[in-house]
């Protein structure tokens, strides 16, 4: 590529990743559960994205392709991660303690909840009610079936909602 | 009247909201991503395609004249042999095997693995391990198992019933010879080690950051009297391009223009990454395969990339390689490749995502003998991974199941083959 085939590149590439990047780091935070992973996780999705930038022919797909790229990339972090710990140790980086500033009570147990969440149920929980996508939508960025979605939205808010019972049932009885 | 359901989804809703709203916004830059860019391709992460392949087969030739006239050192760049260098061909018209989780059961792997803190020989004799180690390989009558320990790894030398007799730090993890009889690891300050007979013997210390063991050449011994052994080290930071240490003490640059090493035949045929790290970060990222005996390239190839797992086949005719552009949960499919041609041998891919029974990804491969290849897969599932085992006869193209599906205690891998 020319040289001022890549500054041009680099300026509509810009142009995108400004106006773009506030969406894809509050996506990347709700998945990952905290600023630095969500940071990292961001940085690889944009180079991802700027590499294949030629080969994208319609730019109003990129914004999808972004999101794709950024939640299968969160699953191959993960998965590079556990690979580097792989002997008995059960930590997974997804139950990483977050140490967020927020608000307390139901609302905060509650992301506490969807953190403890399998990986690819939180994705599911975040493309759905966060991103607001559909169940095929979701889908397709998962690589998954519209049935898969529906099983692990059912498993996620099944989970969430007896973690909230518990919740509620165990802040009751410190009150009493 | 709203549904505990809806009220349950609107608050997630409203809660990921406003968690998301505390976010900063833009601290990424234009520069810090050029940089990751340029690292993921390094790292062959990025989309091959068959129309840059073409073009270079074009262009290949001429870089190797280049070398071939300039380079004066030990460490020859490819000979200039257009007739050699190659474009792969596609996989057979016969179409890609499929791991189908309805084949037939076949027997248990007729290899070394390590299950657990058990490892396993071919015979099925079980051995239980003080603990679980990430990788293992055989070094004569010991085995070079690394684990996880902090800050580095280590290796544990252990003996036939898996005792521990030696310890060392290493960045990585340990390598062995074709036949099992040589071992050797690197320690985080570029110490190249190796052990056979029952000692461990240091062949010299690699400059460059975080290198890596990737393979040995040699058997029985890697004493310089006794016929020596070569050990090609990998620099994963990218400050330096990839060395070999032999037995005389002599470290050396790989040859071939190679940037990572992923694979040496014991018969001299180097598979690796070829794609300079400084290479604009929107050009392809592509491998080839070099025969030093020779001193010239057999194929360059931009659509696959070699490491995954197996390497090349026992007998030094085939080499595994996965699709260039795999990423996210990991390739869903390789290839076997014929090693001086690059022409597809064969295609192994998982079912389709759809089906009853789905698979996520292939997570490694290890060649059995000559025409026998193990696939090991994952299926992300409800309650976290679970894995399968498929044995694939290269003769035939007939699948077996080895092993069925597995969660293995959450998330602990089962079935870490011996490389």
């Amino acid at each position: 590529m020319s040289r001022d085939g890549t500054a041009a590149k680099d300026a509509e590439f810009s142009a995108w990743m400004s106006a773009r990047q506030p969406a894809l780091m509050r996506t990347a935070y709700l998945l990952t559960g905290d600023h630095h992973s969500a940071e990292d996780l961001v940085q690889t999705t944009l180079a991802k994205v700027y590499l294949s930038w030629d080969k994208v022919q319609k730019r109003d797909v990129i914004d999808g392709y972004a999101r794709r790229i950024l939640v299968n990339e969160n699953n191959s972090v993960w998965r590079r991660a556990w690979k580097k710990r792989e002997v008995s140790s059960d930590e997974v980086p997804e139950r990483q303690a977050v140490s967020d500033r927020y608000d307390e009570g139901q609302r905060s147990a509650l992301w506490d909840h969807v953190q403890t969440l399998p990986r690819k149920q939180r994705a599911v929980i975040v493309l759905r009610y966060y991103e607001e996508l559909s169940e095929a939508e979701t889908a397709e960025v998962l690589g998954i079936s519209v049935g898969t979605v529906k099983s692990q939205a059912s498993r996620a808010l099944a989970t969430l909602r007896q973690d909230a019972s518990r919740h509620a049932a165990m802040s009751g009885e410190e009150e009493r | 009247m709203s549904t505990p359901q809806d009220n349950l989804t609107e608050q997630l809703g409203r809660e990921l909201h406003d968690r998301g709203a505390s976010v900063p916004g833009n601290p990424i830059g234009l520069g810090d991503v050029k940089r990751t860019a340029g690292r993921i391709r390094r790292r062959r992460q990025v989309a091959g395609g068959v129309i840059v392949a073409a073009a270079a087969a074009v262009i290949v030739p001429s870089v190797m004249v280049a070398g071939n006239l300039l380079g004066g050192d030990a460490a020859p760049e490819p000979a200039p042999a257009p007739s050699v260098t190659q474009s792969p061909k596609p996989a057979p018209s016969d179409g890609p095997i499929v791991l189908d989780a309805d084949a037939p059961q076949g027997a248990d792997p007729q290899l070394t693995y390590l299950d657990g803190v058990l490892l396993i020989d071919s015979a099925g004799n079980k051995t239980e391990l003080d603990v679980e180690y990430t990788n293992i390989t055989r070094a004569g009558d010991e085995f070079l198992a690394t684990r996880y320990g902090d800050p580095v790894f280590s290796v544990d030398v252990l003996d036939a019933e898996g005792r521990v007799r030696d310890s060392s730090p290493t960045g990585t993890g340990a390598v062995g010879s074709a036949d099992g009889t040589v071992g050797a690891w690197v320690t985080p300050d570029g110490k190249v080690m190796t052990r056979f007979q029952g000692r461990t013997v240091q062949l010299n210390t690699v400059t460059g950051g975080s290198p890596e063991a990737v393979e040995i050449l040699g058997s029985g011994s890697c004493m310089e009297a006794e016929g020596g052994c070569r050990v090609f080290v990998n620099h994963q930071d990218g400050s330096s391009r990839p060395q070999s240490v032999d037995s005389h003490g002599i470290v050396d640059v790989v040859p071939g223009g190679m940037q990572i090493v992923r694979a040496v035949s014991p018969e001299g045929l180097i598979a690796g990454l070829v794609t300079k790290p400084d290479a604009d970060p929107s050009a392809p990222a592509c491998s080839a395969i070099y025969d030093e005996q020779a001193g010239k390239r057999l194929f360059r190839t931009c659509d696959f990339a070699f490491g995954y797992g197996a390497g090349f086949s026992p007998d030094g005719s085939r080499i595994v390689a996965q699709p260039q552009d795999a990423d996210g949960l990991g390739p869903r499919s390789v290839v076997v490749l014929d090693s001086r041609t690059g022409d597809t041998v064969a295609e192994i891919e998982v079912p389709d995502a759809n089906t009853a029974r789905a698979i996520d990804s292939i997570t490694d491969t290890a060649w059995e003998d000559a025409g026998h290849l193990l696939v090991k897969t994952d299926a992300d599932g409800a309650d976290g991974p679970s894995y399968s085992m498929f044995r694939v006869d290269l003769t035939d193209g007939t699948v077996e199941r080895v092993f069925e599906e597995r969660a293995a205690g959450g998330e602990v891998q089962p079935w870490r083959f011996l490389h």
